[in-house]
């Protein structure tokens, strides 16, 4: 803090050398100045949850590092799907078979009821992934992991009670839509409200009209799924998206409280 | 800025989350409080650095920094998330206006800075908005004139001259006994 004054006041002096003659004076206004800061408590919660927020988007890259990521991805990605598609049928092709049996389709493709189930994905849910699945503990200190996401991203904070979600910010890789679903049990209940249909890119603010007012209290999920190029939403045949990296469905928790930001800023 | 933010800044440009989050932890508290002392609101505050921060988190693989420091290029986006922010409630919005916008909108907060600031803000209303904000980061954030020339834009000269005038300015019309009384007369 000495250092502090004394800088301020030699760079007075050496602006306005007349000041000198009143230093006794121009110290004890610049101390006055000092002292007046206010003190300013940051809310700890909201710098851990910026910076989770934060960790959850995907990490921009200079050209070099997608050229190098895809040099990877080209290479290894496939030598993995390989080394996994051995280790699960491994059983299967060491069992001798007749000369000239067909190998079943299905034993490689996914069957009908897989297929289905990712659509009933949201229904049958049982204990959603809270937000917490990306963000950074609370204890995390200085370091954060950050994770290569897939460009599939939906961010929404705590709304306000009313009939009209608004969701900060949604990244898409194909068109798609935000759909916000009701709690039922700590799992997705039915689908109250989705987006019109939204380009690919982003990202971009969202407000989705519901079928029925949010109540203060209530938790509810938005959710991303894809556009089967209808232009309307059908939880029957537009899928809920998947992030490429984890494999979790892409959707976020939020809860109705009053005096909720009109703005979510939607990181 | 730290002399060692570059290298956080260049792992940043390989791709490196970790290092965006060094920097955060670095800044987080300053550009909080920086804000702050423009809206004194806090959750206007809390949503415009979190613009700031999302805004600095997409571009900061393209920061030069032939062009100025770390710390002015992310003060800067604040002071332009400042602006942006007011600029959605008023047709024009000058940082000038900022001041005044932010201090009629400020709600009823039990925080010492509030009621410090009614008693200060006779003062700093009585100078320029450039001098007050100038003011405000070299007394308040101890950054550099060459920092905050890069900030509010215009030359270092320029910086240590509306700083000069500014302080003599209070100085003359409050003198030191008023804001003595201040310190002492906060709670």
């Amino acid at each position: 803090m000495d250092q502090k004054i004394e800088n301020i006041i030699k760079e007075l002096y050496a602006l306005d050398p007349i000041l000198r003659e009143r230093d006794k004076d121009i110290r004890a206004f610049v101390v006055s100045l000092i002292e007046l800061r206010p003190e300013i408590s940051v809310d700890k919660n909201f710098v851990i949850d910026l910076r989770a927020r934060l960790a959850s988007r995907k990490f921009p890259v200079t050209p070099k590092m997608n050229h190098d990521f895809s040099w990877w991805v080209i290479r290894f990605v496939p030598l993995g799907a390989i080394a996994i598609l051995i280790l699960v049928f491994l059983p299967e092709l060491t069992k001798p078979a007749p000369y000239g049996t067909p190998i079943a389709p299905s034993a490689f493709a996914p069957s009908e009821t897989e297929e289905a189930s990712d659509q009933e994905f949201f229904r049958g849910l049982s204990e959603p992934a809270s937000t917490d699945a990306f963000s950074a503990p609370a204890d995390s200190g200085k370091s954060l992991t950050m994770m290569a996401v897939s460009i599939n991203s939906i961010n929404v904070s705590s709304q306000n009670p009313g009939s009209v979600v608004t969701v900060g910010s949604v990244e898409l890789e194909k068109p798609g839509f935000a759909v916000v679903y009701a709690d039922k049990a700590g799992a997705f209940g039915e689908v109250v409200g989705n987006s019109l249909a939204l380009p690919a890119g982003g990202p971009q603010r969202v407000q989705i009209n519901l079928s029925r007012p949010m109540r203060e209290g209530e938790v509810f999920y938005a959710a991303l799924h894809t556009e089967d190029g209808d232009g309307v939403f059908d939880a029957e045949k537009d899928a809920p998206i998947f992030d490429a990296i984890t494999g979790s469905p892409m959707y976020m928790i939020f809860t109705v409280e009053n005096n909720s930001p009109e703005f979510a800023p939607g990181l | 800025m730290e002399d060692n933010d570059i290298i956080y800044i260049e792992r940043c440009k390989d791709g490196d989350g970790e290092a965006f989050a060094v920097l955060y932890d670095r800044y987080i508290d300053k550009i909080y409080r920086f804000v702050y002392y423009k809206v004194f609101e806090k959750e206007t505050t809390e949503d415009i650095v979190s613009e700031a921060f999302y805004k600095a988190f997409k571009h900061i693989v393209g920061y030069d920094e032939t062009k100025g420091s770390f710390s002015s290029w992310l003060y800067r986006i604040a002071r332009n998330a400042v602006i942006d922010h007011y600029r959605g409630k008023k047709e024009t919005a000058n940082i000038e206006d900022v001041f005044e916008s932010g201090y009629s909108e400020r709600f009823s907060e039990k925080l010492d800075a509030k009621e410090i600031f009614k008693k200060i803000s006779k003062h700093l209303e009585s100078l320029s908005p450039k001098q007050r904000e100038i003011i405000i980061l070299r007394v308040w954030e101890d950054l550099s004139y060459k920092e905050i020339a890069e900030i509010t834009g215009g030359s270092e000269g320029s910086v240590k001259m509306a700083f000069l005038r500014g302080i003599k300015d209070i100085r003359e019309k409050f003198g030191p006994l008023a804001l003595a009384l201040l310190i002492l007369m906060r709670p």
